[in-house]
């Protein structure tokens, strides 16, 4: 009896010990990292974290923590950047550093982590900072994609500044056909949906097997959406000034009501529903099927392989997706910036990251001729551009131009419009694979070099200006992410259905219904609340 | 014996020889087709036409995780992990299981440790506990981070307690009686039977460290202690990150490798210390698990 008293007194002090050693490590504290922000010889020393970019070749002796634009950043500005960790799983450890309150200087985040921070109150106003020491360049980037920088502030003030992106110009979307074939049959370019449709019933006789590559997710098949005038996956305004989920709306009902035809007429893979990405592809790549929806990287998966394999004939090259009634259709442009640079709030020296930023952008868009060929070869070449994390904010035009420059070069043979390394790259890789057919070359010769090349296509949107832009451009309402992925499998899965005939045309308003009550509705309201509807 | 050449009995045999061939088969072909996808052109990987032979041989995909840099690096700290970690698991295992093993009379409270224990194995405290926890117990970039947390397995432990109490009571009774202690016990008695528990448990422990690669990833700050499936993750990460970006220099690589080809020279490269190891410890298997009941 007393011995059994004594273990259980001994046990409730072991719970008592672990609980309080629980509730101790949850107290979050002050991090252990304790260097000064700046020392004796007026250095300032700015914290920071990253994920590894492995593409890059560094000189011997460099890495990721230690490299050019580091040595840059100390000679050009006195500035220490430190890197306290490198990682891959960069939101995971992020995430561990925020709720640990152990963050480093400048960083960056993705919208919700922006979010997070914000409600949090702990990184801080950028706005002054931003307004005094951004260079022209620096905020003509802002002004060419103001919706970006709109989402980068709360009440006015701007907390993240957005890293933006590559270039709208990546985003518009093609139907891809096999050229051999289409030559071979004295085929002409789609101009209508009725158009695509013979292409394929005309390559299923001579070739056999099906004649458009799909996948489970639908994802490669909704791109043809927009023949119909329907924006799947688009937030976007209705007649009334509502906003919508793309969808849902009846348009789609068209689209899928002529997909069960082809369905129907074996034009569409018979086994897409059980095909992944990389089925669908390896379809390709064996010379199955001649069509493909898709993006504009064709050329780079399953381009590569399928030149490999089937030799440089059996090319595909893009065209327009055409609507119904014979016009070009309507492209659908999503939000394109992911990224945000913020910095912890009491931190002492914002504005010598705008100077660096500033730095960047100098480099990288006025270099050339200012600064000498060596330096900006070792700042730029081999992927060393893209190592520095949160310290540049992209050009949202860089793709653009780049693709008015490589396009230029090729046609007059003149190259001294090729003012950046990535301009040089496209350009040489797109003569390599005119004059070798190397054919680990053939993405960037279909995405700019090609006779008929993506971008000269979504060069031709963008112009003129034939496209609609998602209403949700920025942050998603947090009660639209925690639906998660469930509102899109009910879509996905009711679609599936439709196309392959097992329900008819009128299951869609049953759709449409089990969606709404499932969380759409939610998602609707809070959407239209989030911008003001 | 007649029995044996009964037509009955020489069926059963042939199908039962059949149904093993055939499970064998199931275990051992996916395994030949990755080693053939590892050593095939992406080209051929993609078109789907590798099974067990690779087509348009290459090295590429093991060259591009061999010469990635820090390979041999990794490799040397996967096996210190490994060897260290296990060694670790294998004392405080013996040295939990063995008082536990001992009935409810002899140790006060027996149930109510074994019900720590337990609870530990059912519920953990989420990654951002367990990472504040390894943050303050300064043990970040240190390669401790990656075997304290999971020091004592403790499924490990009840397998060996009951293996422990599976053994006659009687040796030990008559070791006390020749005047040996409790330590003595254990050293010179028990640990000699417990060998194929041990190598059991401690296998578990080898594949378990080789295998993690998630808390090296967040442990670690600097890539340079990454363990080699960290390391391994990481390189595959990357190369998925170099196909779908537009513009790189990796158009020689690009046409050679792909990512499925990586992903299976990096499983490989994984799974072969492990299959070293395996034989060695394969004889002690027969008397192996025994789990609430008993093996012959």
């Amino acid at each position: 009896m007393n011995k059994k008293t004594k273990a259980l007194v001994l046990s409730v002090c072991m719970s008592t010990l672990l609980l309080a050693a629980c509730s101790n490590g949850s107290g979050a504290e002050k991090g252990s990292t304790t260097d000064p922000d700046s020392n004796e010889a007026g250095t300032t020393t700015i914290h920071t974290v990253t994920s590894e970019y492995s593409s890059a070749k560094y000189p011997k002796g460099d890495d990721i923590t230690n490299n050019v634009w580091i040595k840059r950043y100390k000679e050009k500005f006195n500035i220490d950047v430190k890197t306290d960790w490198v990682s891959d799983e960069y939101d995971t450890k992020l995430n561990l550093a925020i709720a640990s309150n152990d963050l480093p200087d400048v960083f960056r985040v993705n919208p919700s982590q922006l979010r997070q921070l914000i409600e949090a109150d702990m990184v801080m106003d950028l706005s002054e900072v931003f307004d005094q020491h951004a260079s022209d360049r620096l905020k003509g980037y802002m002004e060419a994609d103001a919706d970006s920088y709109e989402s980068g502030k709360k009440d006015g003030k701007l907390y993240g500044i957005p890293q933006m992106h590559w270039g709208l110009i990546e985003q518009p979307d093609f139907i891809w056909i096999r050229n051999d074939w289409k030559e071979e049959l004295g085929l002409q370019d789609p101009k209508s949906v009725e158009d695509i449709k013979n292409i394929a019933l005309k390559f299923m006789e001579k070739h056999g097997g099906y004649g458009i590559a799909v996948d489970q997710s639908l994802d490669y098949l909704n791109l043809l959406a927009i023949a119909w005038n329907a924006h799947p996956d688009m937030w976007m305004e209705d007649n009334s000034g509502q906003l919508v989920y793309g969808s849902v709306q009846p348009e789609m009902k068209n689209a899928l009501a002529e997909w069960s035809e082809w369905y129907k007429q074996g034009i569409i893979d018979p086994e897409f529903a059980i095909k992944d990405f990389n089925a669908m592809n390896a379809d390709i790549v064996a010379g199955k099927v001649g069509m493909q929806p898709y993006y504009q990287w064709w050329g780079y998966n399953p381009g590569v392989d399928t030149v490999s394999n089937l030799g440089k004939d059996a090319i595909f090259y893009p065209y327009i997706i055409p609507t119904v009634d014979g016009k070009e259709a309507k492209q659908s442009i999503f939000f394109a910036n992911n990224n945000y640079i913020v910095m912890k709030k009491g931190f002492k020296s914002p504005e010598q990251v705008i100077q660096i930023l500033n730095d960047y952008a100098y480099i990288v868009d006025e270099g050339n001729g200012k600064e000498s060929k060596e330096t900006l070869s070792a700042l730029l070449d081999n992927d060393i551009a893209h190592v520095v994390g949160a310290f540049r904010v992209l050009n949202p035009n860089s793709d653009y131009e780049q693709f008015e420059a490589v396009s230029a070069a090729l046609e007059s043979k003149d190259t001294s419009g090729l003012t950046t390394s990535g301009m040089w790259q496209k350009y040489n890789n797109s003569v390599e694979f005119m004059e070798n057919a190397t054919s680990g070359a053939v993405g960037d010769y279909l995405q700019q070099g090609a006779p008929k090349n993506a971008y000269s296509l979504a060069k031709k949107v963008l112009d003129s200006e034939n496209y609609t832009k998602t209403a949700l451009w920025g942050v998603t309402p947090e009660i639209l992410s925690s639906y998660g992925t469930t509102l899109d499998d009910i879509l996905t899965e009711g679609f599936t259905k439709i196309i392959m005939g097992s329900e008819s045309i009128d299951y869609f308003d049953v759709i449409v219904q089990n969606w709404r009550a499932a969380g759409g509705d939610d998602a609707t309201r809070a959407v239209n609340e989030a911008y003001g509807k | 014996m007649i029995y044996d050449k009964s037509l009955s009995r020489r069926v059963f045999l042939i199908l039962n020889y059949f149904i093993l061939l055939l499970i064998s088969l199931l275990c051992i072909l996916p395994f030949i087709n990755l080693l053939a996808v590892s050593f095939s052109s992406s080209a051929a990987v993609s078109a789907g036409s590798v099974t067990f032979w690779p087509v348009e041989f290459t090295t590429k995909a093991y060259e591009f995780a061999l010469t990635g840099g820090s390979f041999f690096s990794s490799l040397w700290v996967a096996i210190q992990r490994t060897v260290i970690g296990t060694l670790v698991n294998l004392v405080l295992i013996v040295l939990t299981a063995y008082p536990l093993s001992k009935s409810k009379q002899k140790l006060m409270g027996r149930n109510i440790y074994m019900g720590f224990f337990i609870v530990t194995m059912l519920f953990s405290g989420g990654l951002i506990p367990t990472y504040l926890v390894v943050v303050k117990m300064g043990l970040i970039d240190s390669i401790w981070s990656l075997i304290l947390p999971g020091a004592l397995p403790v499924f490990s432990m009840i397998i060996l307690m009951n293996f422990i109490r599976g053994l006659p009571e009687e040796i030990e009774e008559s070791a006390i009686i020749d005047g040996a202690g409790p330590v003595q016990v254990l050293l010179r008695i028990l640990l000699p039977l417990l060998k194929p528990a041990l190598a059991t448990v401690g296998l578990f422990s080898i594949v378990a460290h080789w295998n993690s690669w998630f808390d090296g990833i967040i442990y670690m700050n600097n890539p340079a202690n990454y363990p080699l499936q960290s390391y391994l993750q990481t390189l595959l990460q990357s190369f998925e990150q170099i196909m779908l970006k537009s513009g790189s220099d990796y158009t020689q690589l690009l046409s050679m490798m792909n990512a499925r080809t990586g992903r299976a020279a990096q499983m490989f490269l994984g799974a072969i210390p492990i299959l070293l190891v395996y034989p060695f410890l394969q004889k002690y298997f027969t008397k192996g698990l025994v789990l609430g009941s008993v093996k012959g």
